[in-house]
Order: structure tokens, then C-alpha cells, then sequence
């Protein structure tokens, strides 16, 4: 054995901490190396001196007070278990807590699986629902409406160009908090307008389009729109005129 | 001769009939302990807690931790009693929960514990008791002072080692099955703490001073 192998065993040679084949392998290099037999004394005393090393002595006071203390709390702890037993009586607490863990994960799957039977909504009875009932649909600044859509694409087919128009009705001019504009930011104001006459039912004022006129005249479209309550927002829809014609 | 021989293993046998008396004793003790009654549980705090508080106190370095932890291991030995099987080793499940309270403890109450004025104060570490021998006394403190700054300057498993196995004399299978780890790893934490304190201790004793706490 070298003496670089013996370094790292003496260690545990020294507290009988080696396997007896190695211990063997060891007093053997020992007999013949007197710096390893050096160090193997160094590292005993070193054992020895630790072992002397006692712990301090704990008198009885401080051995019954502690002892007081854990059945102290040991007492507390009966306590609050016996109150919550009267609560759930005849279960114990990790029983309880995991039958209402497993009952709030019970309750969730049963919500996740209703929700999931609800049919989904098909989207062309929705569109033909809004049809019928003449369903008030916002322009969107795209102007794409199912409705507008449709005629867009007919138009198209025919090789008409798209005439829609984003009409913006002029804003009467007034101070911000004048009476005048309060009122009309109080209320949206209803506009009708006939697509064909592009005349408008409720504001005079508002001229009739001319390019209005290029529209097919086959078709009999109601224009309605919205003023709401941001000047600078209007809602425009159509809607056949023979089925749903507000008043003028 | 041979009555000599005779009596002396009638004397061994009475040791071991003694031996297996305690142990079966003790085997009662916890049953009636874990089947809730306060007595035995009283009975096995008494019996086992000096042994708690010794080892709390080398582990953590102070009275007052070596107190709470010690509390601390008979609280939760009281908590889990249900889980433990009287067939294993009680002393050892003691011992492992108890290195886990200190090891929860010191975490908790990180920074250097080792205050040897607090310890001189409390009585922990021998001061010079007559002015006539102050000298051998007074190497005996500074000793156990070195001694004390070489523990904590162990890594906390090591540490937990070598108590168990050189201060508790616990054999190395056993010292692994209380810390969780393989005997292996148990015999270099071992190895690699007595050269620690070996070089600690050659190098303050042959300065002549005490490391400053």
C-alpha cells in the first residue's frame, strides 16, 4: 500500500470505521512506515481529545421544564383536535380535509362537464336568426356585416364596385358643455335613411347623397343609424325595408 | 478456576437476561405510549430526554436552541407516534427526528451560535473555579472552546456525523439510517470532519489561543 492510499484510510482507521480487509492492509504499511504510524497517532488523539469533549450538564429544573412544556403543549394540541372533532365528530382532521378536497375536485369535473354538453353555437342559425328579427349590427370600421357582406359579394359578382359610404353626420357646433352638445351626447339620435333616396328621416338637415343614387334600385335596403354618445361614434346598419322599418 | 468461570457467566447472563428485561420494558412502555396513554409518554420523555438534550446542545452550540429543539423532538415524536411500527428501532427514529429538528432550527436561526462568553455564563464551559489552579482550568476552557469553534465550522452534515458516530457512539450503519444517507457516505462526511478537526485543533493549540467566538 502507498503511503497516499494510507493518508485517506488513516481517518477512519483511527475511530475502527474501515471494513477489516482494509484495516488489515493498513497495520501491515503501518509496521513499515513510521510517518503514517505518525499521523494515524495524530489523528487518535485528535478522536480522543473530542470524545472528552462532554456535554454540558442539564440540571433537573431545566430537564422537568422542559418536560412541563411539551405536555403543556401536548395538551393544547388534544384541545384544539377535540374541538374540531366536535365539529366533524368521528372523523379525524386529514380525513376530513380530504374528503372536502375530493368533494371541491368532484364539483369542478361535474361544472366542466356541463359546460362542455351546452351545444355549441352554430354560427349560420345565428346569422339567419339576426336576419330575421332585422338584428341591429355596429359597423365596424371595416364595415364588414354579415348582411353587407352578402350584398358586397352579389354587387362584386355583378361586377359592381362597392359603393358603401361612411357618412358622418356634421357635428353642430357648440362649446363642449354648451347645452346644445349635452344634449345631443345625452341621447343618441336615430337616422333613418332610405338607401334608395338617401334622403334622411330625422335630421333635414343632412343632404341626400348623390352617389347614393348609383345603388341598385332593386334593392330596399333600410339605412339606420345610431349617434352615440362620442360625437365621433355612429352605428350604422341596414335592414330590409319591409321587415323592419322604424318609425320616422 | 472453573467456578470462577462459572460465575462470571451466570454474571453475563444475568446482563443480557437484564439487557432484554429493559429493552422488553421499554417495548411496553412505547406500546401503551402510542396507544395514547400520557403516563407512558411522561415515562419515555424522562427516560430519553437528557440523551435529546445533549446531542440538540453539541449540534446547535447553545443552551436555548438545545432547549426548544429538544421540546421541539418530543412534540413531534408525540405527532407521529401513530405512524410509528414498535417493531424498529425507537432510539434510532429519536435520534432522526431529533437531527432533523436541529438541522430545522439552525436553518431557521441562521449565523453562528457559538458564543463562548454566553456558554462560560451559563455554565456550560468550565471556568477557572479556584485562583490556584487557573491555569489547567484555564486550558481546559479554551479546549473546549476550540473544540466548540471546530464543530460549527463543519458543514452541517458532517457535522451530524461525527457526533453521532465519535460524541453519541453510534456505529456507522446506524448513524446512516438516522441521517438518510448510505454508510458510505456516511464513513467520508466521517473521514472529512476529523481531519477538519484535527487541522483546527493543531492549529490553535499550538498557537496558544482560543479562537475568537
Amino acid at each position: 500500500m502507498r503511503c497516499t492510499h494510507a493518508e485517506k484510510l488513516i481517518p477512519l482507521f483511527a475511530g475502527d470505521d474501515l471494513p477489516a480487509r482494509e484495516a488489515d492492509a493498513l497495520r501491515r504499511h503501518l509496521k513499515s512506515c513510521a510517518n503514517c504510524r505518525r499521523l494515524a497517532a495524530e489523528f487518535e488523539e485528535s478522536r480522543d481529545w473530542l470524545r472528552e469533549f462532554a456535554a454540558p450538564q442539564f440540571d433537573n429544573e431545566v430537564l422537568n421544564d422542559v418536560r412541563d412544556s411539551v405536555l403543556r403543549d401536548i395538551g393544547r394540541i388534544e384541545n384544539r383536535t377535540g374541538q374540531l372533532r366536535w365539529i366533524v365528530p368521528g372523523w379525524n382532521l386529514r380525513f376530513a380535509f380530504a374528503t372536502s378536497l375530493a368533494l371541491l375536485l368532484l364539483g369542478s369535473l361535474f361544472g366542466l362537464m356541463i359546460n362542455r354538453r351546452q351545444p355549441p353555437r352554430d354560427p349560420r342559425s345565428n346569422q339567419a336568426e339576426m336576419e330575421k328579427s332585422g338584428a341591429n349590427q355596429a359597423e365596424l370600421p371595416s364595415g364588414k356585416t354579415p348582411n353587407d357582406r352578402a350584398n358586397i359579394d352579389e354587387r362584386f359578382a355583378q361586377g359592381k364596385p362597392d359603393r358603401r359610404r361612411f357618412k358622418r353626420k356634421p357635428i353642430k357646433p357648440g362649446l363642449k358643455g354648451s347645452p346644445q352638445t349635452e344634449e345631443r351626447m345625452a341621447e343618441p339620435d336615430l337616422i333613418t335613411q332610405n338607401m334608395d333616396t338617401g334622403v334622411s328621416a330625422s335630421d333635414p338637415s343632412a343632404a341626400a347623397n348623390p352617389e347614393d343614387a348609383d345603388m341598385d334600385a332593386s334593392r330596399d335596403m333600410l339605412r339606420i343609424e345610431i349617434q352615440t354618445a362620442d360625437p365621433n361614434i355612429r352605428i350604422i346598419w341596414f335592414a330590409p325595408k319591409s321587415d323592419a322599418a322604424p318609425s320616422k | 478456576m472453573e467456578i470462577a468461570l462459572m460465575a462470571e457467566k451466570i454474571e453475563g447472563q444475568d446482563e443480557s437476561r437484564d439487557r432484554e428485561g429493559a429493552v422488553a420494558a421499554s417495548a411496553r412502555l412505547i406500546i401503551r405510549a402510542k396507544a395514547g396513554d400520557m403516563a407512558a409518554f411522561d415515562q419515555i420523555i424522562t427516560n430519553h430526554q437528557r440523551r435529546v438534550i445533549s446531542l440538540a446542545w453539541r449540534l446547535l452550540g447553545n443552551r436555548e436552541d438545545a432547549r426548544d429543539a429538544a421540546q421541539e423532538t418530543f412534540l413531534r415524536v408525540y405527532k407521529s407516534f401513530g405512524r410509528f411500527d414498535p417493531a424498529q428501532d425507537f432510539n434510532g427514529w429519536l435520534y432522526r427526528i431529533a437531527v432533523n429538528v436541529c438541522r430545522d432550527l439552525a436553518r431557521k436561526r441562521r449565523g453562528d451560535h457559538f458564543s463562548l462568553e454566553a456558554e462560560v455564563e451559563s455554565g456550560a464551559i468550565a471556568e477557572p473555579a479556584s485562583p490556584h489552579n487557573t491555569e489547567s482550568a484555564a486550558m481546559l476552557a479554551q479546549e473546549q472552546a476550540i473544540l466548540m469553534r471546530a464543530l460549527a465550522a463543519l458543514p452541517e452534515k458532517e457535522r451530524a456525523a461525527i457526533v453521532l458516530r465519535d460524541l453519541e457512539g453510534l456505529d456507522t450503519e446506524e448513524v446512516a439510517r438516522i441521517l438518510g444517507s448510505s454508510p458510505t457516505t456516511v464513513r467520508s462526511q466521517i473521514s472529512a470532519a476529523r481531519v477538519k478537526i484535527k487541522a483546527f485543533r493543531e492549529r490553535f493549540l499550538k498557537r496558544g489561543t482560543a479562537p475568537r467566538a
